[in-house]
């Protein structure tokens, strides 16, 4: 132990003497490690906040995990008479609200429950729903509903969060590590002659390595305070600044500490193994930057001149490949700048897109029907029992049930009951044929306080098998499961296709779907087609494709055959069709349909082909069994529950119909509050600072030892001027060769941020690519900038001390 | 048996389309304890002969042993933890570290081997005072003479004891008086500690010195002149 410390000791000692006497070049480092520094603890506690400050805006919102709508009256006994628990400490849920609603078919009230899971959340709803699921979907009504909020699914924004700052920390890990390594193989070039004084007397990889690491680990102690500071300085000003709190946890820092030294033990192997491998001597001579200059006989050559004529030029080319590798580290870093900026800005549009807050939807009745006529009959034979056909008792079991109602408010403290007058009641559901969402019902809707926007999922169903399309038989992968019948040897004919006109409403219900091809590139003989039906990749289509649209021109003789098959034999043979060929401009993946082909046509052809033309075809267009609901984004989780209940009342009647809450408004807030935008454009920000740091230091390197060379040019006549003149054409074709690295980089790079972006993260929306110019513009800037400067800075250091006019130190 | 001994030694520089060798087919035996000197014109190659054989350059083809070691195969590390143990090796610039004092300079070989202080402190305590080093142990190198300079590579060289020392002209930028003062230094360690030295020099008056004289030509080492032994301790 006392020889460990003793070794701790003297390693930090030593390492703080060489940091102090070359804290020059050091300072760059400290610098550097500073910016990795403030990157982990920004994204650290940020991260770390982000559970916090998520879950009061959750808590703030909601005071209960699960909403039970339209529940029954059995139900309602259900859950207040708990039967699941024998004590009352063991209870794992609370009914917080009740909301006395109208009557069910069978007279009887509906309630919202509001229930609140206690201990862990997660698991009481899980024991909630083994114990309870199956009664209470017994006893339901057609109306029941149940729903999760946000405060439920709170586990799942822990989970997203640690997934965040998992990706956020690999990234900056990655770029640390990039950053630092870059920086000391600049450090090592440079500093060859002391490894190699090492080397001379017996320091091999492990010694040359371990002094590394020990003069880093002092660099990374200096860097810590000022970078833990800044950061939460930083941190707490800017949520301060939006009325967010700022939970400070100490393991952020200690976090950032350690991630850091990572960083550094990571970053150090490769410059150290490059330098052990080599012999001592090499590295011993490498003192000026000799070792920096390639076949300075071809340079002449390159020219075509025997001896060099312009002196910049020349010595522009001759370190040519020490230039290349400041180049592309430069435009490397810059384009990392850009590429997490485009990331941020998809992400924040992202969030910034109108998400529907309800869901109206309506499904098949059949079932529905058959429960409602169970309904029926059941309130038949109650309305026999409460006339005094049956028995006594059932009566008095009744007048049980009464007395039971009437002593339930006093029961429950958080029950609500609603002005109970006959008339409110809604008229027992008598279920009709299959409703669509209305003209009539958009308007209604739309009269309601705090809706902003409906938009329906337009359908149009092909049912007669006039229309159809014509499908090249090498685009088809199952061709059994499918309506489908050949039409020739090359095409196949499919009729169950569901038909959308390309328009915007139309569009934007599809930017959630994987895509492949543009979306925006809809020509007038474009076509959009999705691959997948039922989930099952039955086709596959290549954008550039070819899909042929049947539209009726008119009846030469009637067709009457009997079945699909006969019926299209039939139809074809004796109705006219003229076929408009379309090429695929973007492929479906994962649209949602049942068991059609869905495709997007040109408006233009959808009215001709299956609109206008048809009446039957414009019946149909309108049909609409799902819309959605957006609502202001400022509404709070009690006046959307109040919208939710109208909405409900409303659509009452139409028995096959369910409006679910999506929460929208909610996870807006909470992404809101993490205020990841920020974080993201911060460490952006100090990205931005790598390249001209990395560009500074190694030119500032490189032009310390060429300081010789000037003072011998200058001894030999050359004017200051000319001097200037090499270290900015120098600085100049750096700029240019970054510049030619920078752009196709960025260019590549934002493409692919686009596609994973899209693929990998779920944005809610599929974001159309476009080059980021102004980011891009910025890091043109910031590289066009700052290889000037390091031209300025060597020349101000240079004719500074005006002793180096005429000193040659010819041993340097 | 020798302490060291190279066979067949080719070094070779590519410069553009020509090829330059600066050792051609060296073979050298040095028995233990034997003082050797290598003389020759600038560019012969002698440098780059001293170098390889103290193993901190390598060679194209052909072997270096010693203590009967062939360090020309050795891996990187394994040639430097070699090195730090049995080769000294006195630079002509001297390379000192200008961040070091002169202390810390000449403690480098004890820190690269992670010696402890008992290992060395006694012969330390010896070279300092036959180097007549003590004022000046705290001093920067910028801050030392270049006879004081080289007086600290001397002693960086010979801290760990090594079996073998390389010279590479440690007098040449001394005068008559420091020149000699140097060599005097060196011939009494290696009386001390049994020492082999392999000196290249420009200086025939240093040289004479030496138990024997090779001369090194475009590459080519030949023996120049062998001393009587008994003349070599005179001083």
């Amino acid at each position: 132990m006392k020889s460990l410390l003793a070794y701790i000791r003297r390693n930090i000692l030593l390492a703080g003497k060489s940091v102090f006497y070359s804290i020059g070049h050091y300072s760059w480092f400290i610098f550097a490690l500073m910016i990795i520094q403030c990157f982990f603890c920004t994204v650290s506690l940020s991260s770390f906040n982000n559970n916090a400050v998520q879950y009061d805006v959750t808590k703030e919102e909601y005071s209960y995990h699960y909403i039970i709508r339209n529940a029954t009256e059995k139900q309602y006994y259900m859950l207040i008479n708990d039967t699941s628990v024998r004590y009352e400490s063991s209870r794992f849920y609370e009914i917080v609200k009740t909301v006395k609603k109208g009557r069910d078919n069978t007279m009887h009230p509906m309630y919202d429950l509001y229930i609140y899971f206690k201990f862990d959340a997660a698991q009481s709803y899980k024991r909630f729903c083994d114990f309870y699921g199956e009664a209470l979907e017994e006893a339901a009504d057609t109306a029941y509903s149940v729903e999760k909020t946000p405060l439920l699914d709170f586990s799942e924004h822990t989970r997203d969060n640690a997934m965040y700052t998992f990706r956020s920390l690999a990234l900056i890990t990655l770029l640390g590590v990039a950053f630092t390594y870059a920086l000391y193989h600049i450090r090592t070039e440079y500093f060859k002659f002391t490894y190699g004084v090492f080397m001379t007397f017996g320091g091999g990889f492990g010694k040359i390595y371990s002094t590394s690491f020990w003069e880093m680990m002092f660099v990374t102690l200096l860097a810590f305070v000022p970078s833990s500071v800044l950061s939460t300085l930083f941190l707490k000003v800017f949520y301060n600044s939006r009325g967010v709190s700022l939970y400070v946890h100490s393991s952020a820092y200690f976090l950032s500490f350690t991630l850091s030294l990572l960083i550094t033990a990571i970053s150090l192997i490769i410059p150290c193994r490059r330098i052990s491998v080599k012999t001592p001597i090499s590295n011993l001579i490498a003192s000026d930057n000799s070792d920096k200059v390639s076949s300075p006989k071809y340079s002449s050559e390159f020219y075509k001149v025997s001896v060099p004529k312009k002196y910049s030029l020349i010595s522009a080319w001759r370190f040519r490949r020490h230039h290349v590798v400041i180049a592309v580290c430069c435009a490397f870093f810059t384009a990392v700048f850009v590429l997490i900026s485009y990331g941020t800005g998809v992400y924040t549009d992202s969030l910034k897109i109108d998400r529907p807050e309800f869901t109206v939807s309506f499904t098949d009745n059949t079932h529905q029907n058959n429960r409602a006529e169970e309904q029926n009959n059941k309130r038949t034979e109650i309305n026999k029992i409460t006339s005094g056909a049956e028995d006594s008792n059932v009566s008095e079991e009744t007048a049980t049930t009464k007395t039971d109602n009437e002593t339930e408010a006093e029961e429950n403290p958080y029950l609500i009951e609603k002005d109970e007058k006959l008339e409110d009641y809604s008229p027992p559901v008598t279920v009709k044929d299959n409703y669509y969402f209305t003209q009539e019902m958009e308007n209604s809707v739309l009269g309601l306080d705090g809706v902003t926007k409906i938009v329906k999922d337009r359908q149009t169903i092909n049912s007669s098998l006039i229309s159809h399309i014509l499908v090249d038989k090498s685009n088809i992968v199952n061709q059994f499961e499918y309506t489908y019948y050949p039409f020739d040897a090359r095409y196949g004919i499919f009729t169950n296709v569901e038909y959308h006109p390309y328009t915007w409403d139309e569009v934007k219900t599809i930017f959630h779907c994987k895509y492949e091809g543009d979306l925006y590139d809809f020509q007038d003989n474009s076509v959009i087609v999705s691959n997948s039906v039922s989930g099952k990749d039955e086709f596959k289509f290549k954008v550039g494709d070819k899909i042929s649209v049947a539209t009726f021109l008119g009846t030469v003789e009637d067709a009457k055959g009997m079945g699909d098959g006969a019926l299209l034999s039939e139809q074809l043979k004796n109705y006219n069709f003229e076929y408009t060929e379309l090429t695929v401009c973007a492929v479906l993946s994962d649209a949602e349909e049942n068991d059609k082909i869905v495709i997007y046509i040109p408006k233009e052809l959808y009215d001709k082909s299956i609109g206008e033309e048809s009446a039957e075809y414009k019946m149909q267009s309108e049909l609409c069994r799902e819309a959605y609901i957006y609502v202001e984004k400022n509404m709070t989780p009690s006046e959307i529950n109040v919208l939710q209940d109208k909405l409900t009342d409303m659509f009452k009647q139409y028995g096959n119909c369910i409006v679910t809450a999506n929460h929208s408004g909610t996870e807006f807030r909470m992404a809101k509050a993490r205020n990841t935008d920020v974080v993201l454009y911060s460490v952006a920000l100090l990205t931005l600072l790598i390249a001209p740091l990395i560009v500074l230091f190694a030119m500032r390197m490189f032009n310390i030892k060429r300081e010789d060379e000037f003072s011998v040019c200058m001894a030999l006549g050359i004017p200051r001027e000319k001097i200037k003149k090499i270290l900015f054409s120098d600085a100049m074709y750096l700029g240019t060769l970054s510049l030619a690295l920078f752009l196709p980089a960025t260019l590549v790079g934002t493409l692919i941020v686009n596609k994973i972006m899209n693929a990998g993260f779920d944005l809610g929306v599929n974001v159309a690519y476009s080059y980021p110019f102004v980011f891009a513009g910025i890091g043109i800037a910031v590289i066009e900038f700052t290889c000037l400067l390091s031209a300025l800075i060597s020349y101000i250091a240079f004719v500074s001390d005006s002793k180096k006019e005429y000193k040659i130190n010819l041993n340097a | 048996m020798p302490i060291l001994e190279v066979e067949n030694l080719i070094k070779q520089y590519k410069q553009y389309d020509a090829v330059i060798t600066a050792v051609n087919r060296v073979n050298l035996k040095v028995e233990d304890g034997e003082f050797i000197a290598i003389i020759g014109a600038s560019g012969s190659g002698k440098s780059t002969l001293l170098n390889i054989m103290a193993g901190l350059d390598s060679a194209n083809s052909g072997t270096v042993r010693i203590r009967d070691q062939v360090i020309t195969k050795m891996k990187p590390d394994e040639l430097a933890k070699f090195r730090g143990t049995y080769v000294g090796f006195i630079f002509q610039k001297h390379n000192l570290i200008p961040q070091f004092t002169a202390l810390e300079n000449i403690m480098l070989p004890t820190v690269m081997l992670n010696r402890e202080e008992y290992h060395f402190e006694e012969h330390y305590k010896k070279l300092v005072k036959a180097l007549g080093l003590k004022e000046r142990l705290n001093h920067l190198p910028s801050e030392l003479s270049g006879g004081q300079q080289q007086r600290v590579a001397i002693a960086r060289a010979l801290i760990n004891r090594p079996q073998v020392l390389f010279a590479d002209e440690p007098t040449g930028n001394l005068d008559r008086d420091n020149a000699n003062e140097v060599l005097n230094l060196l011939l009494k360690t290696r009386e001390m500690i049994n020492q082999t030295i392999v000196m290249v020099t420009h200086d025939m008056q240093i040289a004479e010195r030496a138990d024997k004289i090779y001369k090194m030509d475009n590459g080519v080492l030949t023996l120049y002149k062998e001393n009587n032994k008994d003349d070599s301790n005179e001083l």
